[in-house]
């Protein structure tokens, strides 16, 4: 059977789930130089500690215009918020913290937008995670990662899609899904036949596609077929894993979350993968003592993207690099009884890089933090407009990516509109 | 009937079928029972095997199946069947990671496809086909999930009975850590009914766990090391006060469990499993809510997710108790958390406090479905039965239960997720669907016959086409076979136990310097083989995969020609039975050998026979493409040999004794290759190794 027969068929069977990943790519929207990385802040931000500040106290009034006062909303004054261009921030956790993100900020405003007021409509943590990076409240939707790595016209991609363990990665199988913390030892794998000349060894690989070719033209069975063209594809692949070695650092960073970093963007550099996900480990799940916990996890996140940003220039892709950093949703405008901050539906998302207008941010939220109505077209509250969600931002980063109402799009249906001027302005 | 009309009869039916099971999502999971139950009386899928006939010697009593009426794509004049003796073959290789032995092949060889059945029971006898259930459970139940090995036990139970030996206390933690899953090995190893891994009233001990509660001298264990050595048994009282002044442990008093309880841990299976609870641990914010969930999805196979795709925008920040009031929230906790309120009684270290309040404000009453557990006016349990207990039982009555066991026994057989259900779903993978289920409706029917045995779903899933089918006759019907057949990547482990079968050696032999444990473990690491429970949702191929492929491939010919020819009788070899270090297809002058060239093609079809189970004629075109290989590879070796581009030396030798490691005297050594024939078998062995069927089963 051959491939465009057997591709007919899945498209007859609407069997998507059943498409092998290089197929995919076939009947998707161009996109070859784009690379994507989505990071992951492990457990729960606080935008109100860096992105969306707020000072003063968290005061409701019920319907009897009874005032209810929750105590204070940060851990900073109200003189201590910057603006800066478009934003306004709290550069650091409180004015005695290290000011991480106010570094941050004022090094790649021109490249930052941040979207406030994200609506994740859930307060678990696993739900929180897999909305963030889908869109949906399901366990087989793909990640955006995984769709932004199937965009790739390029079926020979051999290490498309790199993920480490958190927060979710599932593929649908839309593209094959590599073991970030293995990236080191490919270089290993690269060049294995060495008792036989060049020329016998080509010989041998040639005797072994056909074999596989073979294999395609008598078998009957559809499954069997899929398993036999991602074989094939991926013995074409691994040819290209050598070039992973100019690539590689000659020295890893000591922090574990930096070196697959540089594993990244090595990857990236060498033209083996398009787009990864990359958990920061230290969690901000600050149920108890936020402020000083907190602006560590903060500090590292911020400090890290900077390593990052700094190897992608290093490596050449920073031009060609786009950026999501994201959360589960966000923390409780007010403190708790052990002044630590809970679950709050609404986060905040930033993002860098060329598919992005830098020095903008969108309010979506109000002055308690809950999402508010926006014109989407102005970004200004409006009760007739609408609040931005994580399934609106998925669905809009796919017109980055796979197009929309392209098959692959369609594949795994969200509803939310794609509004690109969120991106762009 | 238009093709209009039947569709829209099949998406009645296909909702007849489905509401049910939403109900019984909802509570009314007595009417899914009879959705089942229908659907076994009308549909079963046509096998081979004589199911009426018992089965000799089997450990699984065969009684009468349901009545069956085939189901259109699935006859035999549609597909095409392995035999029972290769279905036997590939069984064992995915299962044992061997081939089966001469007295497991004997029934087939007596009775053929009649005699499958007793000679994979045979297979089921085996430690082999226990560890791999155990992975294929622990694959749905990640119960691998890291922890901090060393603070497991000592730390949240309060124990350490090893004092500072940090050997001991791996041991002691690493007991807790498989005590869930040898409890699903030993339900199965003694036939008992599949259900008792959420309701026994035991957990599993070996020695060292039995010294961590105090009961070691009861149980008599005659190994007192054997990490291997599980029994079951009930936990009856409990270490408390256990404290670390100044970082010096002192045990606390054991006290036996009394009030509120049936006298003991109040075991209910996986639910009170020590080491599924820590996984899953109890915060003030989830309300053991992880938990449920994860009641739901590993042992029902019902994603609570699944419920709101695309529904819910609103926020969850606003009103008053949302999980109770906001419709937006309800419906799924309506479903969800009276299971969370059955935990409550287990707090995040997973203890046991049978007094606890079964009450939360935020929390629907302890439940499932639509049944209540009675608790007195103070929101404690009423009798000694606790609210898991209560809970195992009554899941096991749905009927969702035994269909999640055959999924995950699915999963892990043929390596992909079971068809579902879905909306505009085509007409094609409807009928795939409902073939499916027909045959899920038969071996629900057959495991209720047979004790609700789990090794009659490994049975009735390895004769049924989705792991048999080779082929298909009907080109026009290969819509309806989305899943037929089973093509599964085999995880490294399992390859590494096949190649020691098969080759005589494992990867990981450390006779190859460059290729030791830690290195393995790296390709361990990198060999994305999906686990069961991704559904099927990642590709088994990838470009790290095939390197890894070609890798073993590579060294297993380097480490095996040069291993083959030491033995000089060729009947003692493995692989190379027709042919010696100098059987080449040239004469010395160039002319033709065809004794010679006759030996190197039967040592081919000897090794396609050998390592990917297929018997093929000497003629065949695949034979004799690997004889042409073999041929290239001499003529051009042996012009680089005469140009001096190549050694003659091999580049892959042998100075050791296989097996002892002693060296070898020089004039015992396989070093040289001045006829290029070492090299031209590594080339063909690599060839045949590397074939996609010597990594899929």
């Amino acid at each position: 059977m051959q491939r465009r027969q057997l591709l007919q068929l899945m498209g007859l069977s609407s069997l998507t789930s059943l498409c092998p990943p290089a197929w995919s790519a076939i009947s998707s929207k161009a996109n070859s130089d784009k690379l994507w990385l989505v990071m992951y802040a492990n457990n729960g931000w606080d935008p109100v500690s860096f992105c969306n500040p707020r000072s003063g106290d968290y005061v409701t009034t019920n319907s009897q215009g009874v005032s209810n006062s929750r105590g204070r909303m940060s851990g900073y004054p109200d003189t201590f918020i910057q603006k800066l261009g478009a934003f306004e921030y709290a550069p650091g956790l409180t004015p005695t913290a290290d000011p991480a993100f106010g570094r941050f900020i004022e090094k790649y405003q021109q490249s930052l937008l941040i979207i406030n007021g994200v609506e994740m409509g859930t307060n678990g943590h696993q739900e929180g995670r897999v909305k963030a990076v889908s869109g949906i409240l399901s366990s087989v939707y793909p990640c955006f990662a995984a769709y932004a790595a199937a965009a790739t016209p390029d079926a020979q991609i051999p290490l498309p899609f790199l993920a480490s363990g958190e927060p979710y990665n599932n593929t649908g199988n839309l593209t094959a899904r590599i073991a970030l913390e293995g990236v080191q030892y490919v270089n290993e794998l690269a060049n294995t036949r060495q008792f036989v000349s060049e020329g016998i060894a080509a010989e041998l690989e040639k005797a072994e596609l056909d074999n596989i070719q073979q294999q395609l033209t008598d078998g009957t069975l559809p499954r069997l077929q899929q398993e036999l063209h991602a074989f094939n594809d991926a013995q074409l692949n691994r040819r290209q894993l050598k070039s992973l070695k100019a690539k590689l650092p000659t020295t890893y960073n000591a922090d574990g979350i930096l070196a697959r970093m540089q594993d990244i963007c090595a990857s990236m550099a060498a033209g083996l993968t398009v787009s990864a996900q990359l958990a920061i480990g230290r969690s901000f799940d600050t149920h108890a003592n936020h402020d000083a916990a907190h602006a560590n996890s903060l500090n590292y996140f911020f400090n890290s993207m900077d390593f990052l940003i700094q190897e992608a220039e290093r490596q050449g892709i920073r031009e060609r690099l786009n950026i999501i950093m994201l959360s589960d949703f966000g923390r409780t405008p007010y403190y708790n009884g052990n002044n630590g901050k809970d679950h709050w539906s609404t986060g905040s998302m930033l993002f860098m890089g060329p598919d992005f207008t830098g020095n903008r941010m969108i309010q979506g939220s109000d002055a308690l933090v809950r999402s508010q109505k926006l014109n989407m077209q102005t970004f200004l509250p409006d009760d007739k407009g609408q609040v931005i969600t994580a399934e609106m931002i998925n669905r809009t980063l796919r017109t980055l990516t796979v197009g929309i109402d392209s098959s692959l799009d369609q594949r795994f249906v969200i509803s939310a509109p794609a509004v690109p001027a969120l991106f762009t302005g | 009937m238009s093709t209009k009309t039947s569709h829209r009869r099949l998406y009645k039916k296909s909702l007849q079928l489905l509401l049910p099971l939403l109900l019984s999502a909802c509570g009314g999971h007595e009417s899914s029972n009879q959705s089942v139950q229908n659907q076994s009386s009308q549909l079963s899928i046509n096998t081979t095997t004589d199911r009426n006939t018992p089965a000799p010697n089997s450990s699984i009593t065969p009684t009468v199946a349901p009545t069956i009426t085939p189901v259109a794509f699935y006859t035999t004049e549609d597909i095409q069947l392995s035999s029972a003796e290769t279905t036997l073959r590939q069984a064992s290789i995915l299962l044992l990671g061997r081939l089966p032995t001469t007295a497991e092949n004997t029934p087939i060889v007596t009775n053929g496809d009649q005699g499958l059945d007793e000679s994979l029971n045979l297979l089921f006898k085996t430690d082999a086909f226990y560890q791999s259930l155990g992975k294929i459970y622990n694959d749905e139940l990640d119960l691998t999930l890291p922890v901090d090995d060393l603070r497991l036990v000592s730390q949240n139970l309060g124990i350490n009975w090893w004092g500072s030996d940090n050997a001991m206390r791996a041991n002691a933690n690493a007991a807790i850590r498989n005590a869930g899953i040898e409890l699903v090995k030993y339900v199965a190893k003694n036939d008992k009914p599949i259900s008792e891994i959420l309701t026994a009233d035991y957990m599993m001990v070996n020695p060292y766990s039995a010294r961590t509660f105090d009961i070691y001298n009861d149980l008599g264990f005659n190994t007192p090391d054997d990490t291997n050595n599980w029994k079951p048994a009930k936990l009856v009282k409990r270490l408390v006060g256990s404290s670390y002044p100044n970082g010096v442990y002192t045990p606390g008093t054991w006290q036996d469990f009394t009030t509120g309880t049936d006298g003991s841990f109040g075991h209910s299976g996986l639910l009170t499993d020590i080491y599924w609870l820590e996984n899953y641990p109890y915060t003030n914010t989830n309300l053991n809510r992880v938990r449920a969930r994860m009641v739901f999805k590993q042992f029902l196979d019902f994603d609570i997710l699944s419920i709101t795709t695309g529904t819910r925008i609103l926020s969850a920040n606003d009103g008053d108790n949302p999980t109770i009031n906001n419709p937006n929230c309800t419906v799924c906790h309506r479903i969800l958390d009276p299971v969370a309120s059955t935990f409550l009684q287990r707090n995040n270290q997973a203890t046991y406090n049978p007094i606890a309040s079964l009450k939360r404000l935020s929390l629907w009453p302890v439940g499932f479905g639509d049944k209540l557990f009675p608790l007195q006016p103070n929101g404690t349990q009423m009798g000694t039965q606790n609210p898991l207990q209560w809970l195992g039982k009554e899941m096991v009555q749905d009927p969702r239960f035994l269909q999640a066991q055959i999924n995950i026994v699915y999963r892990g057989l043929i390596g992909k997720d079971v068809i579902r259900l879905r909306e505009n779903m085509p007409l094609t993978e409807y009928q795939a669907f409902e073939a499916q289920q027909a045959l899920f409706a038969h071996i629900i029917a057959q495991m209720k016959a047979e004790n609700s045995n789990i090794k009659v779903a490994f049975r009735e899933l390895i004769k049924s086409p989705y792991f048999r089918a080779t082929g298909i006759n009907n080109p026009n019907n290969l819509e309806a076979h989305p899943q037929t057949g089973s093509v599964r990547l085999l995880p490294i482990g399992v390859l590494n136990r096949k190649s020691y079968d098969l080759l005589g050696v494992y990867w990981t032999d450390n006779a190859n310097p460059d290729l030791g444990n830690q290195r393995f473990l790296r390709y361990e690491q990198l060999y994305g083989v999906p686990k069961s429970s991704d559904n099927g949702n990642s590709s088994s191929a990838s470009a790290t995969n095939a390197a890894i492929q070609q890798q073993f491939a590579a060294d297993m010919s380097c480490r095996l020609v040069p291993r083959e020819f030491y033995e000089k009788n060729a009947n003692m070899r493995r692989l190379l039975k027709f042919v010696d270090i100098n059987t080449a297809p040239f004469n010395a002058d160039g002319s033709a050998n065809a004794v010679n060239a006759e030996k190197i093609q039967r040592s081919i079809q000897y090794l396609y026979n050998h390592l990917l189970g297929i018997e093929l004629p000497l003629n065949h075109a695949d034979i004799q493409k690997a004889y042409q290989l073999w041929v290239s590879t001499w003529q051009k070796g042996n012009a680089e040999l005469a140009s001096g581009a190549a050694a003659s030396t091999s580049p892959c030798q042998l100075t050791n004794k296989p097996i002892t490691k002693e060296a070898l005297l020089a004039t015992e050594r396989i070093m040289d290759d001045k006829n290029y024939v070492l090299r031209s078998w590594m080339v063909v062995l690599d060839y045949l190794l590397s074939d996609p069927r010597f990594f899929y089963q």
